[in-house]
């Protein structure tokens, strides 16, 4: 029995078809009868070779029937949409309860440190050292949308559209292309506004709190903020080298 | 010999037409059924075949269905519709017609030759 050459070779034909119902069923239909053909041909006599070789010689160039398979109600492509679409809105979902925790991991760090530079002193609760308490705190707020993050920027097409997917995203590196010049700008665009908020932020707290020897390290601070965001947006954002 | 497996590959979808008149077939039966008329000369290849089914199925001239076999792949069967056997005729009328122009053009050659 040589099915399983007949498979294999079907298989490398297909290889390079796009992924749908159509050709998932044109495939199933020439494996059955090249394999009736086969074993008609070795009844007959034929070696296994010979037969082999009788069988896949007829077949001809299937990849003019893969050409009108891609076209119209591609069912592939209306699935491949579905879950694009789909997991846009996850990841947005995900995005904005992550970028919600950070505001609030950063609204409990700022509150610890006004309350410190405003009473120029910690604040104990219970023994509790309350200030530090809401740094403590603000970091752990912090692992939950980092989590969330990456999370997202792991998703993956499911198993059976991932061949499909990757066609897709090779078709559309063109404008990918603009993509990344466009998103470029708008992270530095977004970048310098930190910086001038951070720096408006400085003097605020410097000339209220009149801690000029310890404010500086809201620059610090600022950069290490700014070395976060760049990590995520690579993990979030990952950008193929040229 | 060229000249013959030509003229059939220009009449792939009214042959296949032609043979799902009496009963509904499949892909390797109805090129069986081709070698055995042409007495093993000629087959069509799958390709072809494939590409023409496509066709035939897009203009609504054939619908297919799964058999339901037990063992092994399953066969695809295809039947001819109401329309795919006005088709056919119609691919006959012409085959006709090409056959008796081509006879006369040939006579017609044939004599002058003699001439």
């Amino acid at each position: 029995m040589d099915n399983l050459r007949i498979r294999k070779y079907m298989d490398q034909l297909f290889e390079n078809a796009p992924v749908n119902r159509r050709t998932l069923e044109l495939k199933e239909e020439l494996i059955a009868n090249a394999l009736e053909k086969y074993n008609d041909l070795t009844l007959r006599g034929y070696g296994e070779d010979e037969a082999f070789q009788l069988v896949i010689g007829s077949i001809g160039d299937v990849r003019q029937l893969f050409a009108e398979m891609g076209t119209d109600d591609d069912y592939s492509h209306a699935y491949y949409l579905q879950w694009a679409r789909e997991a846009q809105e996850k990841k947005a979902a995900l995005t904005a309860v992550s970028v919600g925790l950070f505001l609030l991991a950063g609204t409990v760090l700022v509150v610890s440190f006004l309350l410190y530079w405003y009473n120029e002193k910690f604040i104990y609760i219970n023994g509790q050292n309350l200030n530090l308490l809401g740094i403590g705190v603000a970091l752990l707020i912090c692992i939950v949308p980092v989590s969330l993050l990456v999370y997202a920027s792991k998703i993956q097409p499911p198993a059976e559209l991932a061949d499909y997917a990757a066609r897709q995203a090779v078709c559309s590196s063109e404008s990918k292309k603009q993509r990344r010049k466009r998103f470029k700008q708008i992270k530095g665009s977004l970048e310098g506004l930190m910086w001038i908020l951070i720096v408006i932020f400085y003097f605020i707290v410097s000339f209220y709190t009149q801690a000029w020897y310890i404010t500086w390290i809201i620059f610090l601070g600022g950069a290490a903020v700014e070395c976060l965001l760049d990590a995520l947006t690579k993990i979030f954002f990952p950008m193929d080298k040229e | 010999m060229s000249i013959t497996a030509d003229i059939i590959r220009g009449h792939t979808e009214t042959i296949i037409l032609a043979s799902l008149l009496e009963h509904d077939s499949y892909g390797y039966q109805i090129n069986k059924d081709i070698l055995r008329k042409t007495d093993n000369r000629y087959e069509l290849k799958e390709a072809t075949l494939y590409t023409a089914f496509r066709r035939l199925e897009q203009a609504g001239y054939i619908t297919t269905y799964w058999g339901d076999e037990k063992v092994g792949a399953r066969r695809r069967y295809y039947s001819i519709t109401q329309e795919g056997r006005k088709a056919c005729e119609q691919g006959l009328r012409e085959w006709i017609e090409a056959k008796a122009v081509i006879d006369r053009l040939l006579e017609l050659d044939q004599w002058e030759v003699s001439l």
